[in-house]
């Protein structure tokens, strides 16, 4: 199973969903500021890289764990993958794709803009740590409603795909 | 299987047009007619950012359409990484970003096409865009559409 966990630039809550997901943060209490600033690719993505499907690792059970920014367009991500499906032959039941928008607070959104868009990195990259430091919470409550659904929804027993770990939908 | 897969990021779908090309189902250099082809048809008729299948070359080739009206980037790089991620052979496929520029005259022919009533007006906006960007297109084509894919 693949899992995808996007969000709008895809350099910082999606990007400590899969450290998460992998043991790389603590699924458990909150990280240091330094642990989560010197994630692997944390605020480090730019522009031309939206929509670039990033590998991010293997977890415990095999699945395969990346992120991707999609701008403001999560529908679009949804529709190209439904359509390659369909063209390529790929199996739909073996994608879950997990949006972690909603995990993001005014804080990530001022601090990634400043730090991604206007190469403000000196201030944007304190302010979005700290913003994700507070959001922790939800991303690790979002990461492991994903790892139970992924328990349950293994493809032998045909599961639904498309996701964003709260409503299912099958494809 | 072989596929050529085009992508615009453009209100109007720039993406079928440089498909068409390259199918040879219409001709590389601009023609009024155009609204009357199939492409013109599928332009106004299909939603895209899903991918529509053009058609099949005669060597065999699948031609694929996407399109968004924004985030044409997007669109191509989550095309590209979808596939190499899904596993499917790099010598099979090649992704084509169709590039548009100036395109806010073409999203206002858009506009006018497709939500107001005054569609001629649209249309003779999207036409005089597509008469100064139809020899990009014939050359992103020639460029990037023709390459030499494994068999195997």
């Amino acid at each position: 199973m693949k899992v995808i966990y996007h969000c709008y630039g895809g350099a910082h809550s999606s990007v400590t969903a899969a450290n998460i997901h992998l043991g790389l943060l603590p699924g458990d209490g909150t990280p240091r500021y330094r642990d989560l600033a010197g994630q692997r690719l944390f605020d480090n993505n730019k522009f031309e890289d939206s929509g670039k499907i990033c590998f991010m690792g293997r977890d415990s059970l095999g699945n395969e764990i990346y992120i991707v920014g999609r701008r403001s367009r999560p529908q679009l991500l949804y529709s190209v993958i439904e359509g390659l499906q369909d063209y390529f032959d790929v199996n739909p039941r073996s994608y879950l794709i997990v949006d972690m928008s909603d995990q993001v607070n005014i804080s990530m959104k001022i601090g990634g803009f400043l730090s991604r868009r206007l190469g403000l990195v000196s201030i944007g990259r304190p302010l979005v740590t700290w913003g994700t430091l507070r959001a922790y919470r939800g991303i690790l409550n979002q990461v492991g409603n994903t790892k139970e659904l992924l328990k349950s929804s293994a493809p032998s027993t045909g599961r639904g795909l498309i996701s964003t770990a709260k409503t299912e939908v099958n494809l | 299987m072989r596929t050529v897969i085009f992508c615009s990021g453009s209100f109007f779908p720039l993406s079928v047009v440089a498909g068409s090309i390259y199918l040879k189902n219409i001709p590389s250099s601009y023609f009024r007619s155009f609204w009357k082809t199939d492409c013109g048809r599928i332009m106004l008729n299909k939603k895209l950012d899903r991918g529509h299948f053009l058609g099949k070359t005669p060597e065999g080739v699948r031609v694929l359409a996407f399109s968004t009206p924004t985030a044409g980037l997007v669109l191509s790089n989550l095309v590209n990484t979808f596939l190499a991620s899904s596993g499917i052979d790099k010598n099979t496929y090649r992704v084509v970003e169709v590039r548009t520029p100036g395109s806010a005259i073409l999203a206002l022919g858009w506009l006018l096409l497709t939500a107001f009533p005054i569609r001629r007006a649209g249309k003779a906006l999207i036409d005089s865009y597509l008469e100064r960007i139809y020899p990009i297109l014939a050359q992103t084509v020639n460029l990037d559409g023709n390459f030499q894919i494994s068999d195997n």
